[in-house]
């Protein structure tokens, strides 16, 4: 492809808060750009989807391709770049973004800016895209245009800049087609330089190996070729290159300013992670792209199979899941109230159910999971430093010099009306404000720095809750922090249980002990005999509750034969018991291994 | 494994007629004067025709007990529950020395309606009380009083009833321990031959479900329903009426044939809707619906059933145990291991031995039993079982 060509390529994406209409907006696109004639447009998508599915092939059009005949009158190549939208995955929605020249901003016009535009708009700025602010929903009746508008304009943009639509209803489509076309700029590749693809995104394919989505900043990439991947090393035979219309269509390159995807018999997606540079393995280039970082999770859980006879499968289980999941890393380990399972990683509290659920329901495993931790940064008094991400790992504290916890930069955009429960909540959390803006005189965007562990301690209902589900949220990793934190450890029946103990910061730490106590002993069924509950730090108690025996547990009338019913409230009864984990001889039920989660407030 | 074509069996009726329902039932029942005209007549036909079926079909052994249960079976005119009687005792050739009890409730039965029922051979009259306190019965949706019941029960003794058990309940709204200790002793004066003490379990679809959904029923805790049904056990045995089953007690020789039948694991046959029957290994239950009922009746061919459990050994067994451990001298492991074709320890490995270890049953050379303090959780030892 020529330069020639070059120009004639945009290379964008849509960034939205949930719910503001990016994918009703993207089937428009597609719609109006001819790439399927709208009354087949599903009927089409379907048929292709429906026949990959048959063979067995589950990938999906994580870039389509436009043609799209500008009123200038050349054939421009649009290609539309999806980005994840859930705040877990900042880092691959930064590496969506950098496959792009231009991002279209889209915001409802009946909610306004939320958290989550905003913060993939900083996020689009940062990585130098051109922005297309666009006002989706205009044809709702509850629409408030000037007020969106000026939120905009607070944000920076011109008033001309901002295009109305209405992806609904097909209004403004050819107008924003023509923006992408004249705002976003075209790529700037070089054609003779050495092959370098950013890869965006993966999927795992049972049938093709991991399939990279990449755009291609330099050079040419070929089909038949072999290449390198900068970061693992790795070489590869490039089986297959394609382009997605949205139907998946196989080509013979991909040249410079080009998306499309590779399949190359990778077996594993660590193979081929987000963010790598996909070079020539014969005239490699000699720097890889910027930008690259290791998935890293997070938040850490033990995850351990309620019948112990089950910790093979729950390995081979997340040998799978790791298969097309980079950012999901575990380690065996043991707990002496849980037994043999593993310690996860995960990206945040969403990737973290997402795992659990699939091992569940796809691999038909029950699974106690303990309460999520963050990874603690311990300094000991030999300067020896080490990372901490089980809570019953944490050394005597005689032997500590200090403890850093990972803090987070949070944003808040709410109604201004509930701007002081949401300033309390964030004093609560041993938050520090660094900024504090008003968009409009009715809107507000709080700026925090936040431990992350305390973003786990339902910070996100509580959220809600105190601004009546109006304030939005999104956070990012800023580094680590000294901080005064102590160990709670849970007893139950006289014995410590590992597996409930928890890091928390000295001047909560008392209350919440005493709040995860009351909170147990909701949750933990009455047993045949009383159970104590005591939550204690460095070995001195600070709260005690005791569960009163179980007194009544008896089907008391014998209805006229019907042993079946009988039965089956039996059988109920023991599933509800196969879902709990005997620790010595109490059952505990997985709610209770939450519990901390839940105690921050009342 | 045929040992089962020898188990003794009891014919279940199921009379699904209430004069209105109360707050916490859902058997099957239909209330209401009119129906219960409209009804009755087809119904008891129907029951008969099933009978017949049943006769053909299976050439049953003589039983060794008859029970009439309900709804209240006794809101039928005595005269069609007499003949109804009679011509079943005649099918199943039952024996003259064979239990058969019906069960009423205060306020349905007179004298000379109860003279009729006891000249068809009747001897076991069941009456539902619950409770002796008029507000507590008022606040079950009950429409009788505790005068009313002394007044059916001196009316069966004089009708020639010998054998007469009272049902109580325990852990109800309102209800102190006082409350319910006068309630057994009350009971207890009158020297019935056999009690029942139910705890009152919330069921779905009942106007108590609903109550208890909103929280606003005032349900005892759960320690207050043991200390009432360990003030039942105290009374009970000092009245010389032995605990022998969960919820039961009896005067010497005096404990329900019939219900016992459940809690072997025998065989019955149950006729009307919403009857259950357990027979050769085979269980199954009619249809609740009485059009159904009745048509399906008409068509033949058992198409009034509407669940059906094909044969199953392991069921068997399991439910053998379980019953078994509902009555206060436990399972037989003889006559286990003899019905079974294994002992209790093989077709449960370990599960005899944890239960002794965790103090819930106790066990002597051919008896597994729950622990007196153990009777009301026996849910935790049940459940080993299934």
């Amino acid at each position: 492809m020529s330069d020639d060509h070059q120009s004639r390529i945009r290379n964008f994406c849509i960034i939205a808060h949930i719910d503001h209409g990016k994918s009703t907006l993207a089937d428009r696109l597609i719609e109006r750009t001819g790439a399927i004639a709208k009354r087949d447009m599903a009927d089409q998508v379907l048929d292709s989807m429906e026949l990959e599915r048959e063979r067995g092939i589950t990938i999906k059009a994580q870039a389509v391709r436009l043609e799209y005949a500008a009123r200038s009158g050349p054939t421009y190549i649009l290609n539309l770049i999806d980005t994840p939208g859930h705040v877990d995955f900042h880092y691959e929605v930064s590496r969506s973004l950098a496959a792009c020249e231009g991002a279209i901003l889209v915001v409802d016009a009946t909610q306004g800016v939320e958290a989550q535009s905003l913060a993939n708009l900083y996020l689009a700025l940062d990585a130098g895209l051109a922005i297309l602010p666009v006002i989706n929903k205009i044809d709702l009746p509850s629409a408030d245009l000037p007020r969106v508008r000026s939120q905009l304009e607070g944000l920076g943009f011109l008033a001309e800049e901002v295009l109305a639509v209405s992806a609904k209803e097909g209004i403004g489509i050819e107008e924003l087609l023509e923006a992408v076309v004249e705002r976003v700029p075209p790529p700037r590749g070089d054609a003779a330089a050495p092959l370098r693809a950013l890869v965006f995104d993966s999927a795992f394919d049972a049938y093709k190996g991991v399939v990279a989505y990449v755009r291609v900043l330099d050079g040419i990439l070929r089909a038949g070729e072999r290449i390198r991947l900068m970061a693992t090393g790795r070489t590869f035979d490039v089986t297959e290159l394609g382009v997605f219309r949205p139907a998946r269509a196989a080509i013979a390159e991909l040249s410079q300013g080009a998306v499309g995807y590779l399949a190359a018999a990778m077996r594993d997606v660590s193979d081929c992670r987000v963010g790598d540079t996909v070079t020539s393995a014969q005239r490699p280039a000699a720097e890889p792209l910027p930008g690259y970082r290791p998935a890293k999770p997070m938040v850490f859980a033990g995850v351990y199979p309620i019948d112990s006879a089950d910790f093979g499968r729950l390995r081979e289980a997340l040998e799978k899941l790791q298969l097309n999941d980079a950012a999901l890393s575990f380690a065996a380990e043991t707990s002496a109230a849980l037994g043999f399972g593993f310690r996860c990683g995960f990206l945040g509290l969403l990737h973290m159910d997402v795992v659990q659920e699939r091992l569940e329901r796809e691999y038909r495993l029950l699974l106690i999971t303990t309460a999520p931790s963050v990874c603690y940064r311990v300094t000991r008094t030999d300067g020896t430093v080490l990372d901490v991400d089980n809570p019953a790992e944490l050394p005597d504290r005689s032997v500590i010099t200090e403890i850093a916890e990972p803090v987070v930069r949070a944003s808040i955009f709410t109604p201004a009306e509930h701007l002081g429960p949401l300033l309390e909540l964030c004093r609560e959390r041993r938050g520090d404000q660094t900024a504090m803006e008003y968009l409009d005189p009715t809107r507000v965007r709080l700026e925090y720095r936040l431990p992350l562990m305390e973003i786990m301690f339902d910070f996100f209902d509580q959220l809600k809750s105190r601004s009546r589900g109006y304030a939005t949220f999104d956070y990012e990793l800023l580094g680590y922090e000294a901080a005064d934190m102590v160990k709670v450890d849970i007893l139950v029946a006289g014995d410590v249980v590992d597996a409930l103990s928890c890091i928390v910061h000295r001047g909560t730490a008392a209350v919440r002990g005493r709040k995860l106590i009351e909170r147990l002993r909701a949750l933990i069924p009455r047993q045949q005999f009383e159970v104590a509950l005591q939550a204690a730090i460095g070995g001195k108690i600070i709260a005690r509750e005791n569960i009163p025996p179980m007194r009544k547990d008896v089907l008391a009338k014998c209805y006229g034969g019907d042993i079946t019913r009988k039965r089956k409230l039996l059988e109920k009864q023991k599933e509800g018991k196969k879902r709990m984990k005997a620790v010595g001889a109490v059952d505990i039920p997985q709610e209770a291994f939450m519990a901390v989660l839940k105690v921050a407030e009342d | 494994m045929d040992a089962a074509a020898s188990l003794p069996w009891g014919l279940y009726v199921h009379i699904p007629f209430c004069p209105y329902k109360c707050d916490y039932c859902d058997f099957v029942a239909v209330g209401g004067g009119r129906r219960v005209a409209l009804w009755h007549g087809p119904y008891v036909a129907a029951v008969r025709a099933e009978g017949e079926y049943w006769v053909g079909r299976l050439r049953p052994e003589p039983p060794v007990s008859a029970f009439y249960g309900g709804g209240t079976p006794t809101v039928l005119p005595a005269d069609d529950l007499a003949s109804l009687h009679r011509a079943l005792a005649a099918r199943f050739r039952l024996p003259p020395e064979g239990e058969v009890t019906i069960e009423c409730n205060p306020g349905t039965v007179r004298h000379a309606g109860l003279a009729v029922l006891r000249r068809a051979g009747i001897n076991r009259l069941s009456i539902g009380l619950q409770a002796v306190q008029d507000r507590l019965l008022t606040a079950l949706g009950r429409r009788h009083t505790f005068a009313a019941f002394r007044e059916a029960f001196t009316a069966a003794r004089e009708a020639g009833f010998g054998n007469l058990n009272v049902d109580l309940m325990y852990g109800l709204p309102q209800q102190s321990c006082a409350d319910f200790e006068e309630s057994v002793c009350r009971v207890l004066e009158l020297r019935p031959e056999h009690l029942s003490v139910y705890a009152l379990q919330i069921e779905e679809g009942t106007p108590f479900h609903l109550r208890a959904s909103h929280g606003t029923l005032a349900l005892p805790s759960d320690e207050v329903a043991a200390e009432q049904f360990d003030c039942a056990c105290r009374l009970c045995a000092q009245a010389g009426l032995e605990h022998y089953e969960i919820s039961n007690f009896a005067a010497p020789d005096r404990r329900c044939r019939h219900n016992l039948l459940y809690w072997e694991n025998a065989d019955y046959l149950g006729l009307g809707i919403g009857a259950h029957s357990h027979w050769r290994l085979q269980r199954w239950a009619n249809t609740v619906r009485l059009a159904a009922y009745r048509d399906g009746i008409a068509a033949g061919a058992g198409t009034w059933i509407a669940e059906h459990q094909p044969a199953d050994a392991a069921r068997e067994r399991s439910e053998t145990a379980f019953l078994g451990l509902r009555l206060l001298e436990g399972v037989d492991l003889r006559a286990y291991a003899a019905r079974h074709g294994q002992t209790l320890d093989a077709a449960f490995p370990g599960i005899p031995a944890r239960l002794v270890e965790q103090g819930l049953c106790r066990r002597t050379d051919d008896r597994l039993a729950l622990r007196p303090d153990a009777v009301l959780v026996g849910n935790l030892a049940f459940s080993a079982f299934v």
